[in-house]
């Protein structure tokens, strides 16, 4: 058995045993949106994209059920769109999801979505309006989790640059030698 | 996943692009261009959407960096890598901007 062929199975056998000691995963908790005053955003439809249902409108008051399950949280996203026009997404925070939560839609300013959030738990306990403030569209410590795909994909194609970098440079080191004659 | 959509666009916008210019070793030019734009066009996104920088200016970046990638990976001449990705970026801009109703110079 060559070198590299013991060096992929070692590395197969590696990864084998981490995978053993990797726990389930865990239960993830159901939340309700109780979505109201969508109408205050008219000309712009409010959208929600979820991993459940995909992307869809909403065009009254609504209840969304986001459904339970285990493992990693789906991110649920809301934004409103007029035409081509689109404002700021709005995501769940991460202590908002297997919560009961009330958004209260107040309007449109400056393509930016302004709204109010409750957590509905032993009587209101509201959290506060975004209407003050300037970033609306990103949860703080939530970036790198609601963008985990971009990250990963650029990442991934950099290592794949660079291993076509290190294999052409080979080659030529290669070519090089056999012009030579040093084989 | 609605956004990746338009990843798609900008790959069938600007993969031809590239292949035609680099007819004679497409097979490398058809990896790199993908290479290349899969890594510059995550990072374009992130930053126009959590970043105040400009359009503009973040595909001007793009514009540079894919330039080099060019030039290196293809072994190609500066010039034309710079007006290869030039072009690329430029339709894909202009495609993206017309789609999104986007003023470049707000």
């Amino acid at each position: 058995m060559g070198k590299r062929n013991l060096l992929i199975l070692l590395l197969c056998l590696l990864y084998t045993n981490i995978m053993a000691d990797m726990p389930g995963n865990k239960p993830r908790p159901g939340s309700l949106l109780h979505l109201i005053n969508i109408d205050t955003l008219k000309p712009y439809t409010l959208m929600i994209q979820s991993y459940q249902d995909g992307f869809f409108e909403v065009t009254k008051d609504t209840d969304y059920n986001i459904l339970g399950g285990y493992g990693a949280r789906r991110p649920t996203l809301f934004f409103a769109l007029k035409g081509n026009q689109s404002t700021d997404t709005v995501y769940l925070d991460a202590d908002e999801y297997g919560r009961e939560i009330k958004i209260n839609f107040i309007e449109v300013v400056n393509n930016r979505l302004i709204y109010s959030k409750e957590i509905m738990e032993n009587g209101n306990e509201k959290i506060g309006d975004n209407s003050e403030s300037n970033d609306t569209s990103t949860p703080g410590g939530n970036f790198l989790y609601n963008n985990i795909w971009l990250i990963g994909l650029s990442f991934s194609a950099l290592v794949g640059l660079i291993v076509f970098f290190i294999i052409k440079n080979r080659r030529k080191a290669n070519f090089k030698k056999v012009d030579h004659g040093d084989v | 996943m609605e956004m990746f959509k338009y990843l798609f666009l900008t790959l069938i916008i600007e993969l031809p692009v590239v292949l035609l210019a680099y007819k004679n070793q497409w097979k490398t030019s058809l990896l790199i261009g993908l290479l290349l734009n899969l890594f510059s066009w995550p990072i374009l996104t992130l930053l126009y959407h959590y970043s105040k920088t400009p359009l503009l200016a973040l595909e001007a970046g793009v514009f540079v960096v894919e330039s080099i990638g060019y030039a290196i990976f293809l072994s190609s001449k500066w010039q034309k890598a710079a007006l290869v990705s030039f072009i690329a970026n430029l339709a894909s801009l202009l495609i993206g901007v017309y789609i999104n109703g986007i003023n470049l110079f707000s």
